[in-house]
């Protein structure tokens, strides 16, 4: 009873998500279809996340380290090199699979809060190297993409190529998300996320799963950042990696409902207008957006029942650590 | 079943977003225009006083009959952030429909919405961003009517060679200088100048160094700058930090003879209020800013402008006794533009028109205190910097000749360490 | 040489209020076992308390310390039971997340009320400088260490040696036997956060003649205090002080041999080997 519900909830998700493609054509005003684009761009940058840090429970606030990755990557290797963006967003996704590897590979033994706050660490050091290795990165001037529209280069006149290609990311994103939730990979992640011990004693090796599932999610994540940097055709570093960009991962996954694949959906789907619209309607009132976005972090929280998606229930179940000696 | 009330709940409001679309046309008779600043995040109180600054601009243009007869109305946009800047652009642009956008304080911000603007035929006045590439870019509908940031650098080298060697009777190959600066596009686009006009000059660099504004101990910093012992130290900081690098220069002794500011924090108000009575003597390379209001004095209708101006900015700051240059500056953008530019174009709904009066204005003065002189490029090249100082809490204008309104005090400063 | 050892004691000094905020986090989290993402917002409170009973009494931050405590207990014990309460049994990543929040709501309120401006206390104190040979030590520098360890070794004796510092304690190392023990938890959790947030605020005092406040502070002392916290092996109070110090020395070196832009970047990377390597902490039990 409950699992046909599941499917037919999925069935009607999937619809909305491949309906949602008629959203920017039905509008003419590019504002519109700039949130649209930014929707599309930021779910499947949350579903990203969220297949690492919402099925296995360890919060990653680090991974604007990995849009920078792909962002810089594309931005870089099309402006110095006349590279295809196209090859760009491969070579970052490579660059930032290989990085997750290795901070992935060497944080695999912490606990949560520790994870936490490396990955908090690793976001700072990639910010500093960004600001700092001009040879590489221009420094904080920043990348200005040269506009040139054509498919190779990745760049139009019109804003609807962008929305399909956001679009397609978004949807390929959620059908990997949907496809580990139903395969070995997903359920070895949710029993590690449980309790990493008891499926170590059932023989999950939690090592190479949790790492498969961060490389993945950094990789998808870099891949996002480099449509965004065609997009937006401008990027800097500091605002790019920085921490208010890592947190908006995790507050569309949460608002959304953690560790389920059309979690971020919703919460994208409902917070990325919202906050565009509140921040479009009142300029002059500074920090009501973001106050507003605090305490919808908050209400999820503590009534988590209420989330977008309740799917919060039952993930993060009653369980106090006794580790703190 | 929550879920599908959410779902609904998602594709109502998509729904209205959408249907919203068809409001936001301009009246007839009202010329629509918009200004971008970053009015949260960390730049927001800069941010703030420009929108501010723009604000008194439209009102003072419509009390003045508007342009071209319409009326002016102004669509604000908050930007924190280069993202939500091309964005906030494009919601001016394509929903709101304005012809022309100021902004936008910080050079990324101004990349990021000449990036949106150009494409769409819309006009960015920008004042405040001063980075080298928004105008080396090849954009066409970006006019910047302040300095760069390169040449700003290179202005306070030029004062440095030209007028303190001799002060300190130091031969100019001889002269050791020192620059620390913060981080951002800003900061690094006026050291690079610096750098450059430095080795130009035939002075020597012995140090640089730079630092992010969230820096809450500068001691390391300053300790190499102490060891390197700089006759002139060149610094480029936003308000806070410029605050703790003369704090921390004093406390370990390592202020140098001089001290060159260029730009924001150290021209800021609250840096000599702050620093108090040994900020006499300090240097701000800076647009011209709080000139006396007889440095106008050719000018009548514009002197009542500019007074004009700062009483009403003051009056909504009643902490402050000068106008910040950031605020004056946004202000002479947005009314010069709006003043003696679009009196000028045929069709205002083109681009093209507007570009070409912009280019073809030439003024002599405008409310910023330098001329108005266009190129191609979109950069005005009567824009210069001003070698201004602290002197008894204000700021006095030093060079060049034609501003002047005083001479340099204490070079050396009598706060000097060595 | 001089400029190396002028560097380092300028580092120790910094260490000093680094261990001071870090001391109230490392009890917040060793006894109630929360990750408290505001710590640093609760900073920039007190900061602005300090600032706006300044401004309209004109008193130094250190005069009007009991005061501003006072608030920092109630603002403290009104979190603890609105918010905290409520999360007290939940995992980890959902306490770490609802401070993180809270931490966005104070930041933007602080915003919305006192605007962006940077509001500086500026007293005699604040250029003050002590010479000591070719050192030059700013006196609110070398005030707020002082006061700082002497705060710290204060919490560390309460712990030791009072009934309640021995249940505090109790309850950090196992909640559950803690409370099979006849002690009241709960409430023993409430007294932990608020003294906690009383040392934050303390350090905000102190901190004011020095920095000027503005809404985004707290965030530039939120995760310096967590990794302190974490160098000194989490719950144990003179693991942050000797982990506050180490951070402070390692920031100003970096600093000067390298340049200031690595400061952060040196604590960071530090504090990544360090997780990995020997995640209990550099001063933690194995």
């Amino acid at each position: 009873m409950i699992k046909t519900f599941l499917k037919r909830q999925n069935a009607v998700l999937w619809i909305i998500a491949v309906a949602s493609i008629a959203l920017p054509l039905l509008t003419d005003n590019r504002y519109y279809q700039d949130i649209i684009i930014m929707t599309f761009l930021w779910t499947g940058l949350a579903a990203s996340w969220n297949l690492y840090s919402g099925y296995c429970a360890r919060l990653s606030i680090g991974h604007a380290a990995f849009l920078g990755i792909g962002a810089y990557a594309a931005a870089l290797l099309y402006t110095n090199y006349g590279i295809s963006p196209w090859v760009g967003m491969i070579a970052g996704g490579l660059l930032a699979g290989l990085v997750a590897l290795v901070i992935g590979g060497s944080t695999l033994r912490l606990k949560g809060t520790f994870f936490v706050l490396a990955t908090i660490a690793f976001a700072k050091i990639a910010e500093t190297f960004a600001i700092t290795a001009k040879w590489i990165t221009g420094g904080s001037l920043g990348v200005l993409i040269p506009y040139a529209p054509g498919f190779i280069n990745m760049t139009w006149q019109s804003k609807i190529p962008y929305a399909v290609l956001a679009w397609v990311y978004m949807l390929a994103i959620l059908a990997v998300c949907v496809k580990v939730e139903h395969s070995r990979l997903g359920y070895f992640l949710r029993a590690v996320g449980e309790d990493r011990e008891a499926a170590e004693n059932l023989g999950v090796n939690a090592s190479k799963i949790m790492l498969t599932a961060f490389v993945m999610s950094a990789v998808f994540t870099a891949f996002g950042g480099s449509i965004m940097a065609m997009y937006v055709m401008y990027i800097e570093p500091t605002s790019l990696m920085s921490m208010t960009n890592s947190v908006q991962f995790i507050l569309l996954a949460i608002a959304g409902g953690l560790g389920t694949a059309f979690g971020p959906l919703a919460g994208a789907y409902v917070l990325v207008p919202l906050t565009n619209l509140m921040r479009g309607n009142f300029p002059s009132v500074s920090g009501l957006h973001g106050l507003l976005l605090g305490l919808i972090l908050i209400a999820v929280l503590l009534y988590r029942s209420s989330g977008i998606l309740p799917a919060l229930k039952g993930f993060f179940e009653k369980r106090r650590k006794g580790d703190m000696g | 079943m929550k879920n599908f009330l959410s779902v609904v709940l998602v594709l109502a409001l998509m729904l209205t977003g959408l249907t919203a679309c068809s409001q936001g046309k301009s009246n007839e008779g009202e010329l629509k225009v918009g200004a971008v600043y970053p009015m949260s995040g960390a730049n927001a109180l800069l941010g703030t006083q420009c929108m501010e600054a723009v604000r008194i601009a439209v009102d003072m243009i419509n009390e003045e009959g508007g342009v071209q007869g319409m009326q002016v109305a102004l669509s604000e946009a908050d930007a924190p952030d280069p993202t939500s800047a091309a964005t906030e652009a494009g919601r001016l642009v394509d929903k709101e429909g304005v012809k022309m956008i100021f902004g936008s304080l910080a050079s990324g911000n101004a990349l990021a919405i000449a990036q949106v603007t150009d494409k769409s035929g819309v006009c960015l006045v920008e004042s405040g961003g001063i980075a080298d590439s928004l105008t080396d870019s090849g954009f066409k509908y970006v006019f910047r009517i302040l300095d760069k940031g390169g040449l700003r650098g290179a202005a306070g080298v030029d004062y440095i060679a030209e007028e303190i060697a001799p002060a300190l009777g130091i031969e100019k190959k001889n002269l050791k200088i020192a620059i620390i600066h913060e981080d951002s596009s800003y900061g690094e686009s006026v050291a690079n100048g610096a750098e450059l006009e430095i080795e130009k000059q035939g002075m020597q660099l012995v140090a640089r160094e730079h630092y992010s504004t969230t820096v809450t101990d500068m001691s390391a910093m300053v300790g190499k700058i102490k060891k390197a012992k700089p006759d002139v130290l060149l610094t480029v900081n936003y308000i806070n930090d410029a605050i703790l690098l003369v704090d921390t220069l004093k406390q370990h002794k390592a202020m140098p003879k001089v001290f060159m500011g260029c730009g924001a924090g150290t021209t800021d108000p609250q840096f000599a209020t702050t620093v108090g009575s040994e900020s006499d003597g300090f240097f701000c390379t800076d647009m011209p800013t709080n000139l006396p209001i007889e440095a106008f004095a050719d000018d009548t209708a514009l002197q009542k402008t500019v007074k004009e101006f700062r009483a009403r900015f003051l009056a909504q700051h009643k902490d402050l006794n000068t106008v910040p240059v950031a605020a004056e500056a946004a202000f002479a953008g947005a009314y010069t533009f709006m003043h003696d530019v679009l009196a000028n174009v045929d069709d205002l709904n083109d681009p093209d028109a507007i570009r070409a009066a912009a280019l073809d204005t030439k003024l002599d003065l405008t409310a910023l205190g330098f001329g108005w002189d266009l190129h191609e490029d979109g950069q005005n090249y009567a824009a210069a910097a001003n070698i201004n100082q602290w002197q008894n809490g204000k700021v006095v204008t030093v060079a060049p000749e034609k501003l002047k309104n005083g001479e340099a005090i204490n070079v050396p400063l009598p706060i000097a360490s060595y | 040489m001089e400029q190396l050892l002028q560097a380092f004691f300028s580092g120790i000094l910094s260490g000093g209020i680094y261990a001071l905020i870090s001391v109230g986090l490392t009890l917040i989290f060793g006894v109630v076992g929360l990750v408290n993402f505001a710590h640093g917002e609760f900073l920039m409170l007190s900061m602005y308390i300090a600032y706006w009973l300044y401004y309209f009494t004109q008193l130094e931050p250190y005069e009007t310390l009991l005061i501003n405590l006072i608030i920092m207990a109630t603002v403290g014990y009104i979190v603890f039971k609105v918010i905290m309460t409520r999360v007290l049994d939940a995992d980890h990543s959902v306490q770490m997340l609802l401070t993180l929040g809270l931490s966005m709501v104070l930041q933007n309120l602080a915003l919305m009320l006192f605007k962006a401006d940077y509001r500086n206390v500026r007293t005699n104190i604040t250029t003050d400088v002590i010479n000591a040979g070719f050192l030059n030590l700013s006196t609110a520098r070398v005030m707020a260490f002082a006061v700082a360890i002497a705060a710290s070794v204060a919490l560390y004796l309460f712990l030791q040696k009072t009934y309640t510092g021995t249940a505090m304690r109790a309850v950090a190392q196992h909640g559950r036997a803690a409370r099979l023990m006849g002690i009241n938890i709960k409430k023993i959790y409430g007294q932990a956060f608020v003294i906690g947030t009383v040392l934050v605020g303390l350090a905000g005092v102190l901190m004011s003649p020095i920095y000027a406040v503005f809404p985004t502070i707290g965030s530039n002392f939120s995760t310096l205090a967590f990794i302190v916290v974490v160098l000194g092996g989490l719950s144990s109070v003179p693991g942050a002080i000797l982990g506050g110090l180490l951070i402070g020395v390692v920031e100003s070196m970096a600093g000067y041999l390298l340049g200031p832009v690595y400061q952060q970047a040196a604590y960071f990377l530090l504090f990544i080997l360090v997780l990995i390597f020997k995640p209990s902490g550099l001063f933690g039990r194995e």
